[in-house]
């Protein structure tokens, strides 16, 4: 029994250590690329052996903010998925503690639609979202970029989940103390919900952060531009240089990284500290 | 202060559960009324419905004379402690007491005042700056109910809030309990399924029994009279003993009460009132386990047991045994004082006739 248990954990490390490899080896080999001279970015590019660069250079690094403005990318992306993700999670949240929480006239109803549209893609609505923002006048602005990503299906449905799994008496000890829904929502319930407010601030930053077709069909100058559109910016400026593309790449990673490690954290503290289930 | 009715109040759940069923009590100002009965027989949903909780599906619930079926928890000024205490985990606990005063604007200054008299009556001060996580049982317990207590509540309600404490403990703040109810005489509805301490706490008990109310009464009343099997066994620790019997009429004419070999004379005041004589062949008796003596005395009459076990207590002995030739499986409990043991399978205790009860099939009491 006890040896069995040892096997298997033992087993478990491996299997997780080869995924972690996996997963681990392709963002060695851009840190790598990034510090390699262009010319042996490619050539040794998936050649394990070679992954320490043996002449290390920032030249890339300082070719990325010479060639493209960088900056101004890195600052528009900042500025809009930080806005997607904060206005989305008060909204969200609150639409799913409505769905799960008040009783309200076509609530069901509602609550399909939303499940419903969870398997809907962009790129469904992407043309009819076209001309819709077109006839706001809303195209080459921050505004086209962000108003459409706020509300979110998905979103809405892992709140909703969570909600529903909450005790429910936290909430009635505060009616009975005399609060309001919104107040019970902001006093009680949000501070007790700290795993699903960092999952979904996860899932809505990376989805936001690497946003590509959109920006592309909606914008047009580098001024409200974000990183993903920064990045193809490279495969038009002859000639096609890989090292700055791997700067560029270990940049825009960067931040995911950190958002990721930020709200990690601040999940497993969460539930960890009020000791809720679900 | 406030005076609660509920009047043919019944709550019917949506999937069809009727939990409350034609309830009709009245809680007088100041009063506190304890709610028992077995787990699941709708206390909770009783307490649930005055508070605001769940609105009734028949019936009316008043407040101080007023119908406020229609109104919400925020506006009947009603505090409640819940089972689990329900302490909002990420608050401190000084948090936690201000909270229902900020929800009402008490203005800052006065917060803090109140804080600090509740504190001192519960005995919290310690604990002002520490979490809900960071307490024992008996500390959140305290902390329920100054929440409750600290902004003046109209009514107070408690739901079973001694069922997760340990025994000891359970004694203890029963007592603090009772004392402070003594004190600031808040009206209150006390819910639990321990009949001790609904017996130390009520004014008067309610006794509920699958949504239905079977009495209400003092706890002396209830011990005394109770209306039915359900309540006498209720009532009492153990409960009383109930078996099957007959009652018939001797040829020199007085009536007698027989079960296996007990043959008991009844006196005038136990005399069954009508009822068919085929039903008196079956009816259920009723005695409590402290009417029976060791030793005979003035007007009581020998009945032979077969024990089967004794449990000493310390104070006292609990007997168990069946009554020699009568069929029925579970034993009778006797209480009888000190440390003590019956020389044999087949003994003797003493009862006094009058201390019998005698119930219909119905299970209602006939005298
Ligand atoms: N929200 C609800 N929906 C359906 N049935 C319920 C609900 N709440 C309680 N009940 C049922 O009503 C009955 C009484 O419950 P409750 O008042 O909690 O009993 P008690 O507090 O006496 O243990 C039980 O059968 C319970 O299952
Ligand atoms: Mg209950």
């Amino acid at each position: 029994m006890r040896c069995g248990n040892v096997f298997a954990r033992v087993a478990a490390y491996l299997i997780l250590s080869g995924m972690a490899l996996v997963f681990l080896i392709p963002v060695a080999m851009m840190v790598s690329g990034s510090l390699k001279p262009d010319h042996l970015v490619l050539p040794e590019a998936g050649r394990l052996v070679k992954l320490l660069p043996t002449e290390p250079t920032l030249e890339n690094y300082r070719d990325v903010f010479a060639r493209v403005p960088f900056a101004r990318y890195m600052v528009n992306s900042i500025f809009i998925t930080g806005t997607i993700v904060s206005c989305g999670l008060l909204v969200n949240s609150l639409a799913g503690y409505a769905l799960s929480r008040l009783h309200w006239r076509g609530r069901k109803a509602v609550l399909t639609g939303v499940i419903a549209l969870i398997i809907l893609p962009l790129e469904a609505i992407a043309v009819p979202l076209f001309y819709e923002v077109t006839l706001f006048g809303w195209r080459n602005t921050y505004l086209v970029q962000i108003v459409p990503f706020i509300a979110n299906a998905f979103s809405v449905y892992l709140f909703y989940t969570f909600f529903l799994e909450l005790p429910e008496e936290l909430e009635e000890a505060a009616r009975i103390d005399g609060a309001r829904p919104i107040r019970i929502f902001f006093s009680i319930v949000a501070p007790n919900s700290q795993p699903v407010f960092a999952a979904v601030a996860i899932l809505t930053f990376l989805t936001q952060w690497g946003s590509f077709l959109w920006p592309l069909m909606v914008t047009h100058s580098e001024s409200v531009r974000p990183l993903p559109l920064g990045i193809a910016l490279f495969y038009t400026l002859p000639p096609l240089q890989w090292g700055d593309i791997f700067a560029f790449g270990v940049m825009m990673v960067l931040p995911m990284l950190m958002v990721f490690l930020l709200f990690q954290r601040w999940f497993v503290q969460g539930v960890a500290s009020t000791g809720m289930k679900g | 202060m406030a005076a609660v009715e509920f009047r043919n109040v019944s709550k019917r759940f949506a999937d069809g559960t009727e939990a409350v069923r034609n309830l009709n009590l009245a809680i007088h100002d100041g009063e506190l009324v304890a709610l028992v009965g077995p787990s699941g027989c709708g206390k909770s949903t009783v307490l649930r419905l005055l508070a605001g909780l769940e609105e009734p599906s028949a019936g009316e619930i008043l407040l101080d004379g007023k119908v406020v079926n229609r109104i919400g928890p925020r506006q009947r000024n009603i505090a409640m402690v819940f089972q689990n205490y329900a302490l909002y985990p990420h608050m401190t606990v000084r948090d936690n007491l201000a909270f229902p005063l900020r929800m009402r604007r008490t203005p800052r200054k006065i917060v803090a005042r109140k804080i600090a008299d509740i504190a001192g009556i519960l005995n919290l001060r310690e604990l002002l700056d520490r979490r809900p996580g960071q307490l024992s049982g008996g500390q959140k317990q305290r902390v329920a109910m100054g929440r409750a207590l600290v902004r003046n509540p109209s009514v107070f309600l408690l739901d079973e809030p001694l069922s997760n404490l340990d025994a000891k403990l359970r004694a203890q703040i029963r007592a603090d309990i009772s004392s402070l109810q003594k004190r600031l005489a808040r009206t209150t509805l006390y819910v639990t399924h321990d009949q001790v301490e609904a017996m130390t706490l009520g004014d008067r008990i309610a006794v509920m029994e699958r949504g239905e109310l079977h009495q209400v009464g003092t706890p002396a009343e209830l011990y005394r009279r109770p209306r039915s099997i359900f309540v006498a066994r209720f009532i009492g620790n153990p409960g009383m003993n109930i078996f099957p019997a007959s009652v018939l009429r001797d040829k020199d004419g007085t009536w007698r009460l027989r079960t296996g070999h007990w043959d008991i004379p009844l006196p005038p005041e136990k005399l069954p009132r009508g009822g068919s004589p085929e039903a008196l062949q079956s009816i259920r008796a009723g005695l409590r386990p402290e009417s029976f003596g060791p030793t005979p005395g003035d007007g009581t009459v020998p009945c032979a047991v077969r024990a089967t076990a004794t449990e000493f207590l310390g104070h006292e002995t609990l007997v168990y045994f069946h009554i020699p030739g009568a069929q029925g499986s579970t034993p009778l409990a006797a209480r009888l004082p000190g440390h003590m043991t019956l020389p044999e399978p087949a003994a003797e205790l003493h009862i006094h006739p009058s201390a019998l009860y005698l119930f219909g099939g119905d299970g209602i009491l006939l005298r």
